[in-house]
């Protein structure tokens, strides 16, 4: 049955599924016991599961992600909270070096199936050290998944999947989507990383988002489709396994691709997918690949100026409007 | 620049698939994206009616535009563009569709969707009507003297050359040494800046089944009359058989519509873009005329001047007109070079 | 002391396989049969086979770049190992992991690390593990001296003591971080005194004397095995090769060759064999078998290695992800 919740009880309930159902899920992170996590996602969770299993830690990111490897390679489903992604940067080598290649480096002996969670975004004014989305930097190292739900739904699917996967895996969550509101199933399901979701059909134009740009994407397709562009908006839903098949189909169809994703222009996801049509679809391209996407700079705290910094639908907009000049 | 050289063809990537598929020279598509970039449309729509091949700027209707007009039934050519350097866009059309249709209203018939070719001709002129301001002039041409003429030579020519001259080719003649005269007659205009060709290409508009094509001549106010009525008649042969290069097509600066086969005294045509001038011309018949207190009989054709008055001022016309009609009726000034 | 009489012969015999081992790989490499880097362990055979003694199956230990006497004291296999740093698709990680990285988790190794201090973390989580689903089980760690001044190792001790974590930190210290002296890189002289910052016990051992070692972590792993927490123990020895295979006249760049002598003479088996005939638990005869059995051995694992195949290059697409 369907009812209407938000994004941050949409994880909740995914994480106390979880937990219900096998005792070697455990979640550890930064105030995520009594508080309940700073977005209140972990909220009444060590209330249910005990103070072992719902374990507030130092502040100490490598040593709580790098006991996440080693937990998990000894039989358990350790679910983390980075604070924000910003603080991964201090678990990087634990990210990088460890969780993402144990599994491969031992020649598949050790299997790591973890969870890191962080949020990305801004626009909540916590300024450039707490805003950031480079999200994408985890797309280049072979060996870790990326799911990123952009709705409620996705949300708790995504999650049960992640935990149940026996690879580690980087929840990617938007600090701003954690009161976004949408029906939820009050029942556990699944819903699979590495499938892409056309969220709407059309033939003209191809956008590919992530996160909170699927919802921008869509209210500027609607408007466009009242000027008769009819856009396919495609939810990305994970950076890895990328489904090409998906966005290769869309770009083949309409002969173009606009992607939108909050991190900064340089690297951002969009490039992997420009470099993808290029490299398999070349021939289909009818307009410019555009990547909206943050500017290159850090965020800035000053409303305006961070505001400034959001890919708006205006930009989206603007992108649709450049490509419509070759169609 | 050499906008024309091989290497610096620029096309988006799916119209050089397609070119390539097809078999397609890409330097003979005219562009017709931003900056003249060479879209998917552009080669789809070459390949369909390579005759009609695009010979002006920037075709001025986005694809959506143009399917959402077919879907609607609206009047490409009487839509007014609102995007970038005029484009008519989806939203043009919309609001083209949403205005009042006329009371009435013929009953069904037949749907026949339009060829390439003619829709291409459809866009071009339609660009044409609704950027450049027409205005007319018409003059009443004796043409006694120069049928005289043709008579004269014919003969002589065929034996030379081996070349049937046409009156046509006479006329051809005159306009490129009245053009020569009058060189912002012999121009284009981009909105921004007036291109005086250093070429006079007299283009000839030629009647298909599937629409009008206008090869022509190379440097009319140079060659002599034979060369006119031998590259004439290559071109005209040419267009009918489908096989003109679009160079034949795009090198014209001036173009001459003669409806003269049919029983039509004069009409207005429609310039053919980029170019700022064309001329019209009608049926050569016998008029009776007042000369000298006479009343005579003559041989007697309307030419109509058609031009672009951001450009052409009226007056500049008229000189045109009068000027060629000069020639036309003592033709041995075209060969004596006495203007 | 109340060792068993067993136990002490397994120490004996451990450092010994590691000592072969390791002074064949030396061969080897010189010889260019295996490729990559190879650190080698000799001098230090005491910690490995010292530690690991108290140790079972279900323990957990994870290792350093310079794991090779580690995994043997924990009773990885030799064939396979020995494949392993060869290159081969026999090896313990497919060849894919090489000298850096041998592990065997159904043996409780957690693999050998290519990152200074980043086994510290790990060792934490399967601590958590042992906790949390099989109390009475521990981790150890083991590190360098080097790494103690990485933050992973602050994160960790704090981490593990304040969850009263079964997990035992094993510091060798050999004197050198690559080449740079202890003293170069660190204010202080036993690493075990950090132990106080973090509310644990800390504790410094001669890490040549095999027995000093056994007890004492012995000790450590006990009181982890209890729930009482971490330990920090710091083992003091010397490595007598070069950081890897091909640090010029093994290390003499930043030590001299009298140094490097002294601690040749305090040889961890040799000590041990002095102390096995004055004590008349073993025989020169008994240790002489003990030597050519393993020699014996360890010619089986490079025949094994040699014989191996490579892996498919297919292989190198495998175990991205699970």
């Amino acid at each position: 049955m369907s009812r209407v919740i938000t994004y941050a009880q949409a994880l909740n309930e995914a994480l106390a599924h979880c937990m219900d159902q096998d005792d070697s899920v455990f979640i550890m992170g930064e105030d995520v016991g009594r508080y309940g996590g700073i977005f209140q996602v972990t909220a009444g969770l060590q209330e249910r599961f005990g103070v072992d299993r719902v374990m507030d830690t130092p502040i100490s990111e490598a040593a709580f992600v790098g006991g996440a490897v080693g937990a998990a390679m000894t039989g358990m489903r350790p679910v983390v909270e980075i604070m924000f992604i910003d603080f991964i940067t201090v678990a990087m080598d634990m990210v990088i070096n460890q969780m993402a290649k144990m599994h491969f480096m031992f020649g598949g002996r050790a299997k790591v199936p973890m969870v890191i969670r962080v949020n990305i975004g801004a626009g909540r004014g916590t300024a450039a050290q707490h805003s950031q989305s480079f999200h994408a930097i985890f797309q280049h190292i072979p060996g870790i998944k990326i799911a990123m739900p952009s709705t409620p739904h996705d949300a708790k699917g995504m999650l049960i999947e992640a935990i149940q996967d026996d690879n580690p895996v980087l929840f990617v969550e938007h600090k701003k989507m954690y009161i976004d509101k949408g029906e939820v199933p009050e029942e556990a399901y699944t819903v699979p990383i590495g499938k892409a979701k056309v969220v709407r059909p059309g033939k003209d134009i191809t956008v590919v988002a992530t996160l909170n740009m699927v919802a921008k994407a869509l209210a500027v397709a609607e408007e466009m489709a009242g000027q008769g562009v009819d856009m396919e908006v495609i939810d990305l839903r994970a950076l890895c396994p990328l489904d090409r098949e998906a966005v290769l189909a869309s770009v083949r169809k309409t002969g173009t691709l606009i992607t939108a994703d909050e991190g900064c222009h340089t690297g951002n996801m969009g490039a992997e997918l420009a470099a993808m049509v290029a490299e398999h679809a070349l021939d289909s391209l009818q307009a410019p690949i555009i990547r909206v996407a943050g500017p290159d700079t850090p965020v800035a705290f000053s409303p305006p100026l961070e505001q400034a910094f959001i890919p708006s639908e205006q930009d989206l907009k603007d992108a649709v409007s450049r490509v419509l000049e070759y169609l | 620049m050499q906008a024309n050289s091989k290497s610096q063809v620029r096309a988006m990537p799916a119209a050089r698939f397609l070119a390539r598929q097809k078999g397609l020279e890409l330097a003979a598509v005219q562009g017709s994206g931003p900056g003249g970039i060479i879209l998917k449309r552009d080669v789809a729509a070459h390949q369909a009616a390579p005759m009609a091949a695009e010979t002006s700027g920037p075709a001025r209707v986005t694809s959506l535009a143009r399917k959402l007009a077919l879907q609607k039934g609206v009047d490409l050519g009487a839509v007014r563009g609102s995007g970038p350097r005029g484009r008519v866009t989806k939203a043009d059309v919309l609001r083209a569709a949403a205005a009042p249709a006329p009371a009435g209203g013929a009953l069904a018939g037949r749907k026949v969707a339009a060829t390439s070719m003619r829709k291409t001709i459809a866009r071009r002129l339609s660009a044409s009507a609704f950027t450049a301001p027409h205005i007319y002039f018409f003059s009443d041409v004796k043409m006694d003297a120069l049928l005289g003429l043709y008579q004269d030579i014919k003969q002589e020519i065929l034996g030379r050359h081996g070349v049937k001259i046409s009156v046509n080719d006479l006329l051809i003649k005159a306009v490129a040494l009245t053009l020569e005269e009058f060189p912002n007659v012999n121009a284009s205009f981009d909105g921004e800046n007036i291109e005086v060709w250093a070429d006079i290409n007299v283009g000839l508009a030629v009647a298909l089944e599937e629409g009008l094509i206008v090869p022509a001549i190379a440097s009319a106010n140079i060659a002599s009359l034979w060369e006119i009525a031998s590259q004439r008649a290559d071109l005209v042969e040419r267009a009918r058989e489908r096989k003109l290069q679009a160079d034949e097509i795009q090198r014209g600066t001036f173009t001459i519509s003669s409806l003269a086969q049919y029983e039509i005294t004069h009409f207005t045509a429609i310039i053919n873009p980029p170019q700022s001038a064309i001329l019209s011309v009608g049926k050569t018949q016998e008029k009776v005329v007042a000369e000298n207190g006479q009343v005579v009989v003559r041989q007697v054709a309307t030419l109509g001047l058609s031009v672009d008055h951001r450009i052409i001022d009226g007056a500049v016309a008229a000189q045109f007109l009068t000027s060629l009609k000069k020639k036309l009726e003592r033709p041995a000034l075209i060969f004596m070079d006495l203007g | 002391m109340d060792i068993p009489l067993k136990t002490v012969r397994q120490l004996y015999r451990t450092m010994v396989v590691i000592r072969a081992f390791e002074e064949r790989v030396q061969d080897l490499y010189a010889r260019g049969h295996i490729p990559g880097l190879a650190h080698l362990y000799i001098g230090e055979e005491a910690i490995a086979a010292g530690v690991c003694a108290n140790l079972g199956d279900k323990d957990y230990i994870t290792s350093t770049h310079r794991g090779h006497g580690h995994v043997i004291a924990k009773g990885a296999l030799l064939k396979p190992m020995m494949a392993e740093l060869y290159g081969k698709e026999t090896g313990y990680c497919k060849g894919k992991g090489g000298s850096m990285h041998i592990a065997d988790v159904d043996l409780g190794i957690l693999g050998a690390n290519g990152i200074a201090g980043g086994g510290l973390p790990i060792a934490v989580g399967a601590g958590l593990s042992c906790k949390m689903k099989h109390p009475g089980h521990v981790a150890v760690c083991f590190f360098g001296d080097a790494s103690s001044n990485n933050g992973t190792f602050h994160e960790s001790l704090n981490f593990a003591a304040v969850h009263k974590l079964p997990v035992v930190f094993v510091c060798e210290n050999n004197g050198f971080g690559i080449s740079v002296s202890q003293a170069q890189h660190q204010a202080i002289t036993d690493i075990a005194i950090r132990a106080a910052g973090y509310g644990m016990p800390g504790l410094t051992v001669d890490g040549n004397d095999v027995l000093s070692v056994y007890l004492a972590a012995g000790e450590a792993i006990e009181r982890a095995r209890q729930g009482q927490g971490p330990t920090l123990l710091e083992c003091k020895t010397y490595r007598w090769r070069g950081h890897h295979e091909g640090d010029p006249n093994q290390g003499g760049r930043y030590r001299s060759k009298e140094d490097i002598q002294a601690w040749v003479e305090k040889c961890p088996i040799k000590r041990f064999e002095q102390y096995l005939s004055k004590n008349k638990v073993m025989t020169k005869k008994q240790m002489q078998a003990v030597w050519d059995e393993v020699e014996l051995e360890i010619t089986g694992s490079i025949e094994f290695a040699e014989q191996s195949p490579f892996p498919p290059l297919s292989e190198m697409y495998q175990d991205v992800l699970a």
